[in-house]
């Protein structure tokens, strides 16, 4: 509780809240949430359930965080709160039914995941590639691409059939999170991974939370190793930042991919995409509002590249213009 | 302690249905959204309102006085609610009318160095914006990441630049305002020439008593390069001395700011993330710090600077250890909010009597077993802006009670040296029986403007 008395209301908040921003509604600002939890918490509110809509309106991409003076955990005090008070049940629920049973919150099969593979693994590597449910369903190109790049440079298994749990730790299910973290260390121990490659920006980041004792990757991290043997392309581009790998710190290597291959240039403003959270689940139509925002006045002549499917999915749902992913970009180096 | 506020549940009838045929889903009544306008930067100030709405043109908000002529409504405007002393707060109910949707800039004019703006405009981004065509604001509200232009101009604010420029009253060229009559003004014109009455002025600071402000015009100024000095000394009254001899040469920096040693420490502490800082109270006058920056800084200003500092025995940096200071402290004020909410009296004393007055302040604190820190900056030759920040826990209801009496002892404390103070809001409404003929004339004049008080009733003590 202390937590939200820490919110001086200062406001420096409000701007870097994609929400906020799109729907100018205090009450779904990061200080107007934390106000709410006061007052709740003061028996002022007494119904949880008008509370929990709006604390599930949350990207969760932390840049409040960021701009906030007083360094207020304000997506630990959402995500507390989506723990103690599920919402939108009967959909959550069956996206953790889906992963439990599945390995994937998208209710598609196995088989349906493993199409975007033609590649040979090879099961001695101890370094195991994992795409990530998004990318293997969504946007199975960006797994392809990555393959295209490394294949003849890199040893690699192939583990697509789990899900990291990201999701559900975003979405109100810590306790089940906590056994799929604990199964999935079991399997990756069984295949021998000692190293793991993903890129999902939010299996990255979320890897990064897992106790165990494996060398988390990004994909573009790897592919910064590769780049003498690629070719530069004469394309303008930019970049998009992850929300995941912004609060991971990983920004700078997909920048370096791009400055090295092609005409960089940085976007005048980073925002949050709109999808993580949850939001795309739950609040679909306010997700594409934050989108459209950000991909409104996007330079046709200069492609954006981003480096998560999630983002890329979203993004590609709300424009027309070619967004591509650094794995694509990379590979079409290659050429 | 708790602060409870009351809901009021149901607004009457004939309030929702009006203002939703006028703002459809931007008017709001659910106790959720209500209570999100219910403060603003000020701790321990609270009230809710009946409802909020969010008008997007002059149209609506036309619209919504006509009404509320009708129906003796209380319209309160609202920014960004970043406010310090409850300018934005629904202390006795009413609609709150929240400009959030008003936030274009309208026209940058470089030639004319002008930038025309609606008020829900954070004062950032018109900026960033400016910055892209060479030009700045010449005077930059404190709070400047989180406050609306609007909230500054209805306020009459001062900040980082004020000192060489003045308050926002001198940058502010045109509004366009509606009135509480529901007149649409323009008071000003795109040079600063205008005859007769300057109507301008009467808008700027009125804490939106006479009515709207829905379009501003301010004037830009080139950008330049800061130049960051500083300089540390035994006391906090050397310190203080320095300021009035500074005051008294040619050097024009671009702002001023001081602390005393306790201030420094506490708020190095908490900068570099340590949320149990303390205020050493011991320690008060044992130091203190003097940042300064220049947008021009040559040999005469060195030279100025460096004598003045000698009869302290302080050395005067240029540039290095300054730049990182100024970058600390130019922004600390929200970042004390880890160790508690903070409580400020930013009251306006003449350079001479500061430092009596910082002792006095400083008596009342640990009388009333205040925690209160210490520091400013100086607005212009004449006077000082002494910020008294005081730690408060909401829960606590006697430390509440504490910094209340404290607030009040600080601002006769500041009237008996001949000091003011600036806004009002809720917060200091009561200093308005200070000055009885004033408000007096100020009511009439209210009168012309809302001659059915439906603007912001209660502020600055009018009805």
């Amino acid at each position: 509780m202390d937590t939200v008395y820490q919110c001086g209301s200062c406001g420096y908040c409000l701007d870097t809240c994609s929400v906020y921003a799109t729907t100018f509604t205090e009450s779904l600002s990061p200080r107007g949430k934390l106000l709410l939890l006061r007052k709740y918490g003061e028996g002022v509110l007494t119904d949880p359930s008008s509370l929990t809509e709006r604390l599930y309106t949350c990207t969760l991409c932390g840049k409040c965080e960021d701009a906030c003076p007083s360094k207020t955990d304000i997506t630990g005090v959402i995500k507390n709160w989506r723990n103690n008070h599920p919402f939108n049940e009967e959909v959550l629920r069956s996206s953790l039914q889906s992963v439990l049973e599945k390995g994937n919150p998208y209710n598609k099969s196995q088989f349906e995941r493993e199409e975007w593979c033609t590649f040979n693994p090879e099961a001695d590597s101890d370094i195991g590639y994992f795409p990530g449910c998004t990318t293997s369903l969504l946007q199975p190109q960006i797994g392809a691409s990555f393959i295209q790049v490394v294949k003849d440079l890199l040893p690699l298994q192939i583990i697509d059939d789990v899900c990291c749990g990201s999701i559900l730790s975003k979405t109100g299910f810590q306790k089940e999170v906590q056994e799929i973290m604990e199964k999935n260390t079991q399997y990756f121990k069984e295949r021998g991974i000692k190293t793991l490659i993903t890129s999902c920006a939010g299996c990255y980041s979320f890897f990064l939370e897992y106790p165990f004792n494996v060398k988390v990757l990004h994909t573009s991290q790897v592919l910064t190793d590769y780049l003498s043997e690629l070719q530069p392309q004469n394309i303008c581009t930019t970049y998009h930042d992850p929300c995941h790998l912004v609060k991971t710190s990983l920004t700078s290597q997909p920048r370096h991919i791009l400055k090295t291959l092609s005409d960089y240039s940085e976007k005048e403003t980073q925002a949050c995409c709109g999808a993580g959270g949850g939001m795309l689940l739950n609040f679909r139509e306010l997700a594409d509002s934050i989108c459209k925002n950000l991909v409104r006045g996007l330079n046709p002549r200069t492609k954006l590249v981003t480096a998560c499917p999630f983002c890329l999915y979203h993004m590609k749902r709300n424009t027309f213009q070619k967004i591509l992913s650094i794995e694509e970009f990379t590979a079409s180096c290659t050429q | 302690m708790t602060l409870k506020t009351k809901i009021t549940m149901n607004p009457p009838a004939k309030m929702k249905t009006t203002l939703t045929k006028i703002f459809k889903e931007r008017a709001f009544f659910e106790p959720e959204d209500l209570i999100c306008y219910s403060r603003d930067a000020v701790p321990c100030l609270e009230g809710m309102p009946e409802a909020v709405v969010q008008p997007r043109n002059r149209r609506e908000l036309k619209e919504l006085i006509t009404s509320a002529q009708k129906e003796g409504w209380n319209l309160i405007p609202r920014g960004r609610g970043t406010g310090t002393f409850g300018g934005a707060v629904p202390v006795d109910g009413g609609i709150v009318v929240d400009f959030a949707r008003m936030n274009r800039i309208e026209e940058i004019n470089v030639d004319r160095h002008y930038v025309r703006v609606q008020p829900g405009c954070c004062v950032q981004t018109i900026d960033f914006e400016l910055a892209k065509n060479g030009l700045k604001l010449p005077v930059i509200p404190w709070s400047s990441p989180g406050a609306s232009i609007g909230g500054f101009v209805a306020t009459n604010g001062v900040g980082l630049g004020s000192y060489t420029y003045g308050r926002i009253k001198q940058q502010v060229l045109d509004l366009t305002v509606i009135t509480g009559r529901g007149d649409e003004l323009s008071l000003g014109s795109v040079t600063e020439y205008t005859p007769g009455y300057n109507l301008c002025e009467l808008f700027v600071g009125s804490e939106g008593t006479l009515g709207f402000i829905t379009s501003i015009l301010l004037t830009c100024i080139n950008q330049k390069k800061h130049t960051v000095v500083s300089g540390f000394f035994k006391s906090f009254k050397d310190t203080l001395s320095c300021v009035r001899d500074i005051a008294q040469t040619d050097v024009k920096p671009y702002t001023m700011i001081y602390d005393d040693a306790t201030t420094f420490n506490f708020v190095r502490e908490v900068t570099l993330g340590n949320p149990q800082a303390t205020i050493e109270k011991d320690k008060r006058d044992t130091g203190g710090y003097l940042l300064l920056a220049f947008e021009s800084f040559g040999d005469e200003e060195k030279n100025t600077l460096s004598a003045i500092f000698s009869q302290y025995s302080a050395r005067l940096n240029v540039g290095g250890m300054s730049e990182g200071l100024w970058n600390n402290l130019s922004s600390f004020l929200p970042k004390v909010y880890r160790v508690g909410l903070i409580s400020f009296e930013d009251t306006f004393v003449p350079v001479d009597s500061v430092y009596d007055v910082a002792v006095q302040c400083w008596e009342k604190a640990d009388e009333l077993s205040v925690r209160m820190f210490m520091g400013g900056y100086v607005a212009s030759r004449r006077t000082l802006v002494l910020f008294p920040g005081m730690v408060v826990n909401e829960r606590d209801f006697e430390e509440v009670e504490n910094v209340k009496k404290a607030k009040d002892e600080i601002i006769k404390i500041t009237l008996r040296h001949g000091g003011g103070i600036s806004a009002l809001g809720s917060d200091k409404v009561n200093y308005m029986g200070e000055y009885p003929e004033r408000a007096q004339i100020m009511q009439q004049i209210k009168e012309v403007f809302d001659p059915y008080h439906v603007m912001n009733r209660g502020k600055l003590g009018l009805r």
